[in-house]
């Protein structure tokens, strides 16, 4: 449970920011939300990546 | 008879570095004496009221061991440089000697609208410096031979100066203001809604201690940046009881600032997309100029990489400007572009 909360909030954060980078990159509101999704999915799977790398990875 | 329109060769860092250190100074050099005068009364105001009602101690919070040379760095009064400079030598913020006392001197308890005094001064003087940065690049950019002939235009530009500041102001006191004064509505709900609700969910989780700078010295730094509710938030409730450390805490803090700090990214949008309209650009097509260009700029890497090293280099960004419709200052909002709400 705990952890699906973390993966949770994290999603809150990662959507905050991609929201924010999409609408000032973007110069319409119509590609910013199209991009929106591409840019959570990226920004989301490299977070995951990095947490992993960070939990499982040498430096524990 | 009339007066030629102001013109200036100040490099617009010129006047911002200047302003950092003292505010006004920026405006002084570009002659604009009026705006020079009222920012230094009301930035150093600021500062000198919040030194007086803390009697100077807004920064003993930081903890002993982080105190350094450039501890106040990430504070939010380095945004007022001169001002902080003076205070830290007037009281420096050193490690004190010795060991560290278990019950230091309690500060007074107007410390707290001390420092949100002293903090507001800093990102005010920052607002004072996208002026004077706007202001001397309108005028590098005013032709002298307009000068007699174009006084609308000139008092246009410098309304459409004026107004940016003001919206990054706004924007910085409730997150999305600054979109929606120009006129992107749209975009400023957006804002608003995600960024106060990242900043509740932080307080949230932090039960308020996020909200208190005695605890949590760079994590309100970094939540000043999304101005008064956070301001509002502590006045209400930022000071409750510590009885235990918060289980969330860490997540708490984290949320409350990130609100904070993409606060300011959206703060640079709204600065450019209002530089844009006093140059006489059209923001949107400046905004597709620069998409197309990185763009460009990949699939030219792409091929540099996959073919030859001599490919093409891409132009210079700063090149890179798209002639408003107008031809002149004016209220560029979204509304001059079909699809940008």
């Amino acid at each position: 449970m705990s952890l699906l909360l973390h993966a949770g909030l994290l999603a809150v954060a990662v959507l905050a920011i991609s929201l924010v980078n999409a609408f000032i990159v973007e110069a319409d509101d119509g590609a910013a939300l199209a991009s929106l999704p591409k840019r959570f999915v990226r920004f989301y799977g490299v977070m995951l990546a990095l947490l992993a790398f960070a939990y499982f990875g040498p430096f524990f | 008879m009339e007066s030629a329109r102001p013109t200036s060769n100040v490099p617009p860092s010129v006047a911002t570095i200047l302003t950092w250190l003292l505010p006004g100074a920026g405006h002084a050099v570009l002659g604009a004496w009026p705006i020079a005068l009222l920012g230094f009364a009301l930035v150093e105001g600021l500062y000198l009221l919040g030194y007086l009602v803390s009697d100077g101690v807004v920064f003993e919070f930081l903890d002993p061991e982080l105190r350094g040379r450039f501890a106040l760095v990430l504070a939010p009064e380095f945004g007022n440089l001169g001002a902080l400079l003076l205070h830290q030598l007037a009281q420096p913020l050193t490690m004190p000697a010795g060991p560290v006392p278990i019950a230091p001197p309690l500060p007074p308890a107007s410390v707290h609208l001390g420092a949100v005094l002293t903090a507001t001064s800093g990102v005010l003087n920052m607002v004072l410096m996208c002026h004077a940065h706007l202001t001397a690049l309108v005028r590098r950019h005013a032709r002298p031979e307009q000068g007699a002939t174009d006084q609308k235009a000139a008092a246009d530009t410098q309304r459409a100066v004026d107004r940016t500041a003001v919206q990054v102001a706004a924007g910085w006191m409730v997150p999305g203001a600054g979109h929606w004064l120009q006129g992107r509505k749209r975009r400023a709900l957006l804002v608003a809604v995600a960024l106060l609700g990242v900043f509740a969910i932080g307080t949230f989780l932090s039960q308020g201690t996020n909200l208190s700078r005695e605890h949590h010295f760079y994590y309100w730094s970094g939540q000043a940046l999304i101005g008064l509710p956070a301001f509002v938030a502590e006045a209400l409730r930022g000071h409750p009881p510590l009885m235990s450390v918060p289980p969330m805490i860490d997540a708490g803090l984290f949320f409350a600032t990130l609100a904070g700090l993409l606060n300011g990214l959206v703060l640079i949008d709204v600065y450019a997309w209002g530089e844009s309209g006093a140059l006489g650009r059209d923001p949107v097509a400046d905004r597709r100029a620069m998409a197309a260009h990185r763009r460009e700029s990949k699939s030219a890497a792409k091929r540099g990489s996959s073919g030859s090293r001599s490919g093409a280099k891409a132009p210079a960004s700063k090149h890179l400007v798209a002639p408003h419709p107008a031809g002149a200052a004016s209220d560029v909002t979204a509304d001059d572009a079909e699809g940008t709400r």
